[in-house]
């Protein structure tokens, strides 16, 4: 394998599409802003100049019509890679994503394949206001025949883009904005990695412990792995090590490797973006129960989300609104000496 | 109609001469992705036939409480594409719009809307009582009939006769049959395939 450079999140995305679309002349991209500007929020950045316009593809502003076209070019054996400009905008889109290209597949008894990456931006924290910052995953996760990946770092997001593009099924890949590694946005430098330049892929399905730990493990996905892992550095200061897993994909889930971690440990922390109420740490919580005669909890399971209001415009009330890195320590901290309620 | 579009799009990069063919009601005309597709399809001239059967009735809805103009071939005009109406009824008009618009595609000349008027005979699902129905209307639009219409006029040109017309009853109501046969005859599925194809 050749040598690995510093990529930021963008850059490793653009490359993984790139080597794909040299690799299969099948994978061509559709999406607002995509090809000129190279994606608003980068990710195929450089690939007009070399792939041009028939495979890097503007569209109309109109996510119906494009979005629904990858189902139909998937069925007609193309591998498109669709972006969605925001995940807040599936909106306008929705009737094409849950009911056409989740469910063909399994209204066709299984033959038809679409292989489609809808691709799309998430995430707050830089006041783009209710309309602009959500999360939404946990939504797309909700619908069965979708996939849904959400890397935290540049090297996860190559090796994860390019097992989407190979995957036989829609897959939702979802890159925060806040890591990204933007010039014109602030980002978490973790998430800036080393990526080797030769094609690999990461399968689905393999949570990463990002940091090993035995007091408190914190379950956490794209950019809050990121905030994870600060809480974690000043924990250790206070003498609490935190474990640290980065869930990688949705679907599908990998809970062993949370529920490994959690009888290790005792205490599970769920630091997530999305919405607090009915979503991912809810999910995550529900796996732990279902398991307590694997898990001993010596504390009972904390969650982090955002509560239910639309994310604000004003960064004071954003910021707060949105887990922060004090917020995962502060709950880490908050465990160590609860006990539980004991059984009669 | 996004879906074909896509595949439409899907048979020009790949170099083959197949087109799309999206078949909707003049009710769905007034969705969005109804449109946004003919938009697309114009832009990048996709080989993809839209037909929109007008039969006049979406559910309990006439067209005349659901849509702007009284033509949904119209709409072409806003898309950079002929939008051909067909008379009511008449199948080899059909046939003819169909063949030119089909030959359009292949030779590069992009998509072109179809709106065919025709008739609903039934209620739009098992149970509709069509109290918003006109009594007697159905009886009046079965003297219109297509398939009766059509086979008079291959009587007239000498291409159909009573032996022909028999024989291919008899293959259809044959066919019917063994699918209704097949049907009845064959086990439900095992429940655990139910959670069987979510994924390829």
């Amino acid at each position: 394998m050749t040598a690995a450079r510093k990529l930021t999140m963008a850059q490793a995305i653009a490359e993984a599409i790139g080597q794909e679309m040299e690799r299969d002349s099948t994978v061509f991209v559709m999406g607002e802003d995509i090809a000129k500007y190279g994606g608003i929020f980068g990710a195929t950045g450089g690939l007009l100049d070399r792939f041009g316009p028939e495979r890097i593809m503007d569209t109309p502003i109109s996510e119906s019509a494009f979005i629904g076209a990858a189902t139909g070019a998937a069925a007609e054996g193309m591998r498109p890679i669709a972006e969605l400009m925001f995940a807040d905008f599936f909106g306008v889109c929705m009737d094409q994503i849950y009911n056409h290209l989740a469910k063909n597949t399994y209204m066709s008894g299984g033959s038809l394949k679409l292989p489609v990456v809808l691709m799309t931006a998430i995430g707050g924290g830089y006041s783009d206001a209710a309309q602009h910052s959500q999360c939404l995953y946990g939504l797309f996760a909700h619908v069965p025949g979708l996939k849904v990946v959400v890397p935290s770092n540049a090297y996860d997001a190559k090796g994860l883009m390019i097992q989407a593009i190979r995957d036989d099924n829609p897959v939702m890949f979802f890159f925060h904005k806040g890591i990204m590694g933007l010039p014109w946005m602030a980002y978490y430098e973790g998430s800036t990695t080393e990526v080797p330049q030769d094609a690999y892929t990461i399968p689905f399905g393999q949570a990463r412990i990002v940091r090993e730990g035995s007091d408190v493990t914190i379950v956490s996905l794209s950019q809050m792995v990121q905030k994870a892992v600060l809480a974690a550095a000043q924990l250790e200061a206070d003498g609490i090590r935190a474990e640290v897993i980065d869930l990688r994909t949705l679907v599908p889930l990998d809970v062993e490797t949370v529920l490994r971690s959690v009888a290790k440990t005792g205490r599970l922390v769920i630091a997530d973006e999305d919405y607090l109420n009915f979503g991912l740490s809810g999910e995550i919580a529900a796996s732990i129960a279902e398991h307590l005669d694997r898990v001993a909890l010596k504390s009972p399971v904390r969650r982090l989300g955002v509560p239910a209001v639309p994310i604000p415009y004003s960064r004071p009330l954003e910021q707060s609104v949105i887990p922060q890195v004090q917020d995962i320590a502060g709950a880490c901290r908050s465990m160590m000496g609860v006990k539980l309620a004991r059984a009669a | 109609m996004p879906p074909a579009c896509g595949a439409a799009l899907a048979a020009k990069r790949l170099g083959k001469d197949s087109v799309a063919v999206a078949f909707f009601g003049e009710g769905a005309a007034n969705q969005g992705t109804f449109h946004e597709s003919l938009n697309l399809a114009g832009l990048w001239k996709l080989p993809v036939i839209f037909v929109c059967e007008d039969n006049k009735w979406a559910i309990s809805v006439d067209k005349d409480h659901s849509t702007a103009i009284p033509c949904v071939a119209d709409r072409a005009a806003a898309y950079a594409m002929p939008g051909i109406a067909v008379a009511r009824n008449d199948a080899l008009e059909v046939f003819k719009a169909a063949g030119e618009a089909v030959a359009r595609a292949r030779k590069g000349g992009g998509p072109t809307l179809i709106e065919v008027k025709t008739d609903r005979y039934m209620g739009h699902f098992q149970g509709d009582a069509e109290v918003y129905r006109p009594k007697g209307e159905v009886d009046q639009l079965r003297k219109d009939d297509p398939i009766p219409a059509l086979a008079g006029v291959l009587r007239a040109r000498g291409l159909l006769d009573d032996g022909k017309d028999a024989t291919m009853h008899g293959r259809v109501h044959a066919d019917v049959s063994k699918a209704f046969d097949f049907a009845r005859q064959s086990a439900y599925p095992d429940p655990r395939e139910a959670l069987e194809h979510v994924f390829a």
